[in-house]
Protein backbone atom coordinates (compact mmCIF):
# COMPACT_ATOMS: atom_id res chain seq x y z
CA UNK A 1 0.00 0.00 0.00
CA UNK A 2 1.66 3.15 -0.78
CA UNK A 3 1.27 5.98 1.26
CA UNK A 4 -0.62 9.23 0.64
CA UNK A 5 1.46 12.05 -1.90
CA UNK A 6 1.19 14.49 0.80
CA UNK A 7 2.91 12.03 3.43
CA UNK A 8 5.66 11.47 0.64
CA UNK A 9 5.89 14.90 0.56
CA UNK A 10 6.24 15.75 4.09
CA UNK A 11 8.96 13.31 4.91
CA UNK A 12 10.51 13.88 1.75
CA UNK A 13 10.32 17.52 1.35
CA UNK A 14 14.16 18.21 2.58
CA UNK A 15 15.89 15.50 0.71
CA UNK A 16 14.30 16.66 -2.45
CA UNK A 17 15.14 20.24 -1.43
CA UNK A 18 18.50 19.50 -1.72
CA UNK A 19 18.65 17.62 -4.64
CA UNK A 20 16.90 20.36 -6.76
CA UNK A 21 19.41 22.96 -4.84
CA UNK A 22 22.42 21.00 -6.58
CA UNK A 23 20.89 20.60 -9.71
CA UNK A 24 20.53 24.06 -9.82
CA UNK A 25 22.40 26.25 -7.37
CA UNK A 26 19.95 28.18 -6.64
CA UNK A 27 17.75 28.27 -3.99
CA UNK A 28 14.68 29.78 -5.89
CA UNK A 29 15.36 27.61 -9.04
CA UNK A 30 15.27 24.70 -6.39
CA UNK A 31 12.06 25.45 -4.82
CA UNK A 32 10.46 25.89 -8.45
CA UNK A 33 12.27 22.80 -9.78
CA UNK A 34 10.76 20.27 -7.19
CA UNK A 35 7.33 22.52 -7.86
CA UNK A 36 7.40 21.37 -10.93
CA UNK A 37 8.54 17.74 -10.55
CA UNK A 38 5.84 17.23 -7.51
CA UNK A 39 3.51 18.20 -9.95
CA UNK A 40 4.51 15.22 -12.83
CA UNK A 41 4.89 13.24 -9.87
CA UNK A 42 0.98 13.70 -8.58
CA UNK A 43 -0.19 13.11 -11.70
CA UNK A 44 1.47 9.79 -11.75
CA UNK A 45 1.40 9.08 -7.73
CA UNK A 46 -0.99 5.69 -8.16
CA UNK A 47 1.83 3.98 -10.52
CA UNK A 48 5.07 4.97 -8.67
CA UNK A 49 6.89 2.14 -7.61
CA UNK A 50 9.61 4.42 -5.49
CA UNK A 51 8.45 7.84 -5.60
CA UNK A 52 11.56 8.96 -4.14
CA UNK A 53 14.55 8.31 -6.57
CA UNK A 54 11.72 8.44 -9.12
CA UNK A 55 11.17 12.33 -8.24
CA UNK A 56 14.66 12.94 -8.04
CA UNK A 57 14.89 11.26 -12.16
CA UNK A 58 11.79 13.82 -12.80
CA UNK A 59 14.15 16.55 -11.62
CA UNK A 60 17.29 15.97 -13.42
CA UNK A 61 15.62 15.04 -16.59
CA UNK A 62 13.80 18.40 -16.47
CA UNK A 63 16.67 19.94 -15.91
CA UNK A 64 18.57 18.33 -18.84
CA UNK A 65 15.65 19.07 -21.10
CA UNK A 66 15.94 22.38 -20.72
CA UNK A 67 13.76 23.60 -17.90
CA UNK A 68 13.85 26.88 -16.43
CA UNK A 69 12.74 28.52 -13.32
CA UNK A 70 9.90 31.06 -13.56
CA UNK A 71 10.77 33.99 -13.22
CA UNK A 72 7.46 35.53 -12.30
CA UNK A 73 7.79 34.71 -8.62
CA UNK A 74 9.04 37.87 -6.61
CA UNK A 75 12.80 37.25 -5.54
CA UNK A 76 13.22 36.89 -1.31
CA UNK A 77 15.57 36.71 0.70
CA UNK A 78 17.81 33.42 -0.08
CA UNK A 79 17.61 31.00 2.22
CA UNK A 80 20.97 29.78 2.50
CA UNK A 81 23.53 31.42 0.34
CA UNK A 82 24.07 34.33 -1.63
CA UNK A 83 23.05 34.42 -5.31
CA UNK A 84 25.78 35.55 -7.00
CA UNK A 85 27.81 33.67 -9.47
CA UNK A 86 30.93 34.61 -7.74
CA UNK A 87 31.83 32.78 -4.60
CA UNK A 88 31.39 34.89 -1.32
CA UNK A 89 33.99 35.27 1.01
CA UNK A 90 32.66 34.68 4.27
CA UNK A 91 33.95 34.28 7.81
CA UNK A 92 31.74 31.02 8.31
CA UNK A 93 33.76 28.64 7.42
CA UNK A 94 30.20 26.08 6.56
CA UNK A 95 28.58 28.74 4.83
CA UNK A 96 31.45 29.60 2.84
CA UNK A 97 31.96 26.21 1.70
CA UNK A 98 28.38 25.84 0.58
CA UNK A 99 28.51 29.05 -1.51
CA UNK A 100 31.21 27.76 -3.06
CA UNK A 101 29.79 24.37 -4.00
CA UNK A 102 26.87 26.22 -5.53
CA UNK A 103 29.01 28.75 -7.54
CA UNK A 104 30.86 25.90 -8.48
CA UNK A 105 27.50 23.73 -9.25
CA UNK A 106 26.55 26.86 -11.30
CA UNK A 107 29.32 26.55 -13.63
CA UNK A 108 28.61 23.70 -15.03
CA UNK A 109 25.76 23.55 -18.03
CA UNK A 110 22.83 21.32 -16.80
CA UNK A 111 23.77 18.19 -18.13
CA UNK A 112 27.22 17.57 -16.98
CA UNK A 113 25.85 19.29 -13.57
CA UNK A 114 23.01 16.20 -13.38
CA UNK A 115 25.85 13.76 -13.81
CA UNK A 116 27.54 14.53 -11.25
CA UNK A 117 24.43 14.94 -8.52
CA UNK A 118 23.21 11.94 -9.28
CA UNK A 119 26.59 10.04 -9.89
CA UNK A 120 28.27 11.56 -6.32
CA UNK A 121 25.44 12.67 -4.15
CA UNK A 122 22.83 9.41 -5.38
CA UNK A 123 25.52 7.53 -5.46
CA UNK A 124 24.07 6.28 -9.08
CA UNK A 125 26.11 3.87 -10.77
CA UNK A 126 26.59 4.87 -14.72
CA UNK A 127 24.59 2.58 -16.24
CA UNK A 128 21.49 4.18 -14.03
CA UNK A 129 21.84 7.83 -14.45
CA UNK A 130 22.57 6.58 -18.63
CA UNK A 131 18.79 5.22 -18.16
CA UNK A 132 17.36 8.03 -15.48
CA UNK A 133 18.82 10.74 -18.43
CA UNK A 134 17.78 8.68 -21.64
CA UNK A 135 21.28 8.36 -22.66
CA UNK A 136 24.14 6.56 -23.73
CA UNK A 137 26.75 5.00 -20.39
CA UNK A 138 29.59 6.19 -22.39
CA UNK A 139 28.11 9.73 -22.31
CA UNK A 140 27.56 9.61 -19.06
CA UNK A 141 31.30 8.91 -18.36
CA UNK A 142 32.54 11.61 -20.49
CA UNK A 143 30.00 13.92 -18.81
CA UNK A 144 31.06 12.89 -15.42
CA UNK A 145 34.85 13.63 -16.45
CA UNK A 146 34.43 17.04 -18.55
CA UNK A 147 32.46 18.28 -15.13
CA UNK A 148 35.65 16.87 -12.78
CA UNK A 149 38.00 18.60 -14.91
CA UNK A 150 36.22 21.97 -14.80
CA UNK A 151 35.54 21.61 -11.44
CA UNK A 152 39.15 20.57 -10.73
CA UNK A 153 40.03 23.37 -12.68
CA UNK A 154 37.89 26.29 -10.37
CA UNK A 155 38.48 24.49 -7.28
CA UNK A 156 42.88 25.19 -8.25
CA UNK A 157 41.70 28.82 -9.05
CA UNK A 158 39.57 29.58 -5.77
CA UNK A 159 42.45 27.81 -3.84
CA UNK A 160 45.00 29.91 -5.95
CA UNK A 161 42.74 33.43 -4.79
CA UNK A 162 42.69 32.37 -1.47
CA UNK A 163 46.18 32.30 -1.20
CA UNK A 164 46.61 35.61 -2.66
CA UNK A 165 44.19 37.31 -0.99
CA UNK B 1 38.42 6.86 -5.95
CA UNK B 2 40.17 10.01 -6.45
CA UNK B 3 40.63 12.35 -3.46
CA UNK B 4 38.54 15.15 -5.75
CA UNK B 5 35.74 12.35 -5.87
CA UNK B 6 35.95 11.67 -2.30
CA UNK B 7 35.76 15.89 -1.43
CA UNK B 8 32.99 16.19 -4.60
CA UNK B 9 30.96 13.51 -2.69
CA UNK B 10 31.42 15.32 0.58
CA UNK B 11 30.60 19.00 -0.14
CA UNK B 12 27.21 17.85 -2.06
CA UNK B 13 26.29 16.12 1.06
CA UNK B 14 26.96 19.07 2.90
CA UNK B 15 25.52 20.91 0.54
CA UNK B 16 22.37 19.57 0.20
CA UNK B 17 21.59 19.02 4.24
CA UNK B 18 21.96 22.64 4.98
CA UNK B 19 19.27 23.21 2.32
CA UNK B 20 16.25 24.89 4.74
CA UNK B 21 12.83 24.21 3.54
CA UNK B 22 10.79 27.42 3.36
CA UNK B 23 8.21 27.83 5.44
CA UNK B 24 4.55 27.68 4.10
CA UNK B 25 3.24 30.81 2.83
CA UNK B 26 0.43 31.96 1.28
CA UNK B 27 0.49 31.78 -2.41
CA UNK B 28 1.63 35.08 -4.40
CA UNK B 29 -0.93 36.67 -6.82
CA UNK B 30 0.46 36.48 -10.14
CA UNK B 31 0.20 38.77 -12.84
CA UNK B 32 -2.69 37.17 -14.42
CA UNK B 33 -4.43 37.58 -11.30
CA UNK B 34 -3.57 40.70 -11.07
CA UNK B 35 -4.75 41.71 -14.17
CA UNK B 36 -7.86 43.37 -13.69
CA UNK B 37 -9.65 46.52 -13.42
CA UNK B 38 -9.62 47.92 -10.02
CA UNK B 39 -12.46 50.61 -10.76
CA UNK B 40 -14.46 48.08 -11.84
CA UNK B 41 -17.79 48.10 -9.83
CA UNK B 42 -16.76 51.69 -8.30
CA UNK B 43 -19.64 54.04 -8.76
CA UNK B 44 -18.08 57.05 -8.26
Amino acid sequence: MQMPFEQFVDHNARALLGSAYLLTGDTHAAEDLLQDALERVFMHWSRVLDPLPYTRTVMARRVTDGWRASRRRPRQEPLIVDDHDVPVPDTTQGHAEHADMAALLRQLPPRQRAVIVLRYYEDRSEAEIAHALDCAPGTVKSQAAKALRTLRQLTDDLTEHGRAT
Amino acid sequence: MTNLEDQLRQRLRTTAERVVVPPTSPPTPTTEECDVDVDAGCSW
